[in-house]
């Protein structure tokens, strides 16, 4: 595929160290991507001096690309929003794009979003992604739970459904520099925040194919496990983080969740379901009646009798 | 200890083809003094992408380390082969790593596949996994085992794979690695897939649609020949008629008769065997799958 520029492209990963295979494995998808001029950002929180040796080990062996690795040695709280903040402050790129340590991008994910926001002329564009269920390495099933048609504003005020490695940013384009920024005291959802400080400002492009893959572990050991003790666990985390979330969502303007244009039928996943439902009987009623119709031996003009009364009546 | 490393060409992607090159000379394994490895590649194109190449690597370290040769478009399968009798008479070495040019070794992938295969007493073929899309077919969980492993990214101990003969050259591309694998596993191998072994592989493309193509066309024409080597009926039907639309008439003639001239004189060895590993059930997959596609 051709590159429309080769600017510098910064990825940004978090890590505490805690899976080393899983970190290689997400840093060597972004070394594998067909975008050439790109930088990696390590922030790691911690203080463990082998983890710090063994990232300038992978810095030495992927020495074709910029490596920027970031001490934060704070152990005591998780601080993901600073250690976002830190990421982007440091980031050389023109383009911005994350990636959790324990996720993948596919070899040409950068180099389509670059592409993309070039061509449609668009801040920033994101991708769908395939969610792997993981036990031990070996993938058991995927899932596609962040599929939608196009983007919505309003859905992503209900939920957030992009996710973190899935969008790439062009800060070029962006005019406050703050936007660009999280809440600190978040310990959940801080990606959300800053989505929706862009999304509230910039509308993206979507690519409608996966290019990016989101890990969940089938034991847990990643932060959104499919066992629900350990969210029950961090229960209060999420309470304080979801209230910082709802407050930035009246200040961008939509202060109740029912002023929300087409909130009701988006706001969960079943009613979201009957809908997709509705829609389907109704076009399949529709198509039957149409087939029947032709069918029928009607001299012209009453066809088009019947056609309008049926429009009438639908 | 020795590996040979052998790479198939025709007008590949030279950047790609680079970084999997300096990750190939990076593996990890071969910091040890006893593990030498060489890179032979081979282009199919008659050598034409041999002088950019040459340029690339001209001030690399392990330049030394690496062999050109060059052919006329002989094939997947036949290329390997000609890879692996070209080292024969030059070293002795231990394993054959067949690597797809389009792809990417993570740097502890040959350790991993090599740990793996010593583990098993270098009795079968080992794949490395593709990444970050993993190929749909099913593995154990627990013993690695396979149906097949795909060319794209396996070791041979090179004992196993002169037992075999090597690829089958009637196949141009595509199903000789899956002939390959079932022959691995009638030899009374096994056939296994190495999940700590990362082999980045490309399967996106905006241009996708038209290279897709081009790949159903040639998995037609593969299929139909495997089918036909392994007398499933069938499948020499069901491709047959896929042949008709994919192919003139003049052309479906041509590829029919060299099909039936090629594979009359096979001779099966091993009938109960054979009848027990060949799988036409799963489609072109030839394996169930982990997900669905």
């Amino acid at each position: 595929m051709e590159n429309l520029n080769n600017d510098l492209v910064s990825i940004i990963i978090r890590t505490t160290g805690n899976d080393r295979f899983a970190i290689e494995k997400a840093i060597f998808s972004i070394y594998c991507n067909t975008y050439s001029h790109k930088e990696i950002i390590v922030v790691y929180q911690g203080t463990d001096a082998a983890f710090l040796q063994f990232l300038n080990h992978l810095a030495k062996i992927y020495d074709t690309i910029e490596f920027n690795i970031i001490n934060n040695p704070t152990v005591a709280v998780d601080q993901r929003s600073k250690n976002l903040n830190i990421g982007i402050k440091n980031a050389k790129g023109r383009y911005i794009g994350f990636l959790d340590d324990d996720d993948q991008i596919a070899q040409e994910h950068i180099e389509i979003l670059v592409n993309l926001i070039n061509k449609q002329g668009v801040v920033w564009a994101y991708s769908d992604c395939c969610t792997n269920i993981v036990d031990n390495e070996y993938i058991e099933s995927k899932k596609y739970p962040f599929r939608h048609d196009s983007f919505s504003y309003n859905n992503l005020m209900v939920e957030n459904y992009i996710p973190l490695h899935s969008f790439l940013i062009d800060t070029k384009k962006i005019l406050d520099k703050r936007i660009l920024t999280t809440d600190e005291n978040l310990t959940r959802m801080e990606d959300y925040y800053l989505l929706l400080n862009l999304a509230s400002l910039y509308r993206p492009f979507h690519y409608n194919e996966v290019t990016c893959f989101y890990n969940i572990k089938t034991d847990g050991s990643n932060s959104n496990s499919i066992l629900m003790s350990r969210r029950h666990h961090k229960a209060s985390e999420w309470k304080a983080s979801s209230s910082i979330i709802e407050d930035l969502k009246i200040k961008l303007g939509a202060s109740g969740k029912q002023n929300l244009i087409g909130y009701n039928f988006s706001q969960n996943k079943f009613s979201r379901k009957l809908r997709q439902l509705m829609r389907n009987f109704f076009f399949k009623k529709i198509k039957l009646l149409f087939q029947i119709f032709l069918a029928a031996p009607l001299p012209g003009k009453y066809k088009i009798i019947f056609w309008i009364q049926l429009v009438k009546k639908l | 200890m020795k590996v040979i490393i052998g790479l198939i060409l025709f007008n590949s992607d030279k950047d790609v083809l680079f970084k999997n090159i300096d990750m190939l000379s990076k593996q990890s394994i071969f910091t040890s003094p006893c593990v030498s490895y060489e890179i032979v590649i081979l282009d199919n194109n008659n050598g034409k992408q041999i002088p950019e190449i040459e340029a690339l690597l001209a001030n690399c370290k392990f330049k030394d380390k690496i062999t050109l040769l060059q052919s006329k478009n002989i094939g997947f399968g036949a290329g390997h082969n000609k890879i692996f009798n070209f080292s024969k008479h030059k070293w002795s070495f231990d394993y054959y790593l067949c690597i797809n040019p389009d792809g990417i070794a993570h740097y502890q992938m040959l350790g991993q596949l090599i740990n793996f295969a010593k583990s098993k007493s270098d009795n079968g073929i080992f794949e490395s996994i593709q990444f970050p899309l993993e190929h749909p077919k099913l593995h154990d969980k627990e013993t690695g085992e396979t149906q097949w492993c795909s060319g794209c990214c396996c070791l041979f101990p090179s004992k196993v794979f002169e037992s075999l003969g090597g690829f089958d050259e009637r196949f141009f591309m595509y199903a000789e690695d899956v002939d390959l694998s079932w022959r691995t596993r009638m030899a009374g191998y096994n056939c296994y897939t190495i999940n700590q072994g990362l082999f980045s592989h490309s399967e996106f493309s905006l241009n996708r649609n038209q290279k897709s193509q081009q790949r159903k066309n040639m998995m037609i024409k593969s299929s139909y020949k495997l089918a036909k080597k392994y007398n499933h009926k069938p499948w020499i039907n069901k491709f047959g008629k896929k042949l008709k639309f994919i192919l003139t008439e003049s052309e479906y003639k041509a590829f029919i008769d060299q099909c039936d001239l090629e594979f009359t004189t096979e001779i099966l060895s091993n009938k109960s065997s054979m009848s027990a590993i060949p799988n036409f059930n799963n489609g072109l997959f030839f394996s169930k799958t982990k997900w669905k596609i």
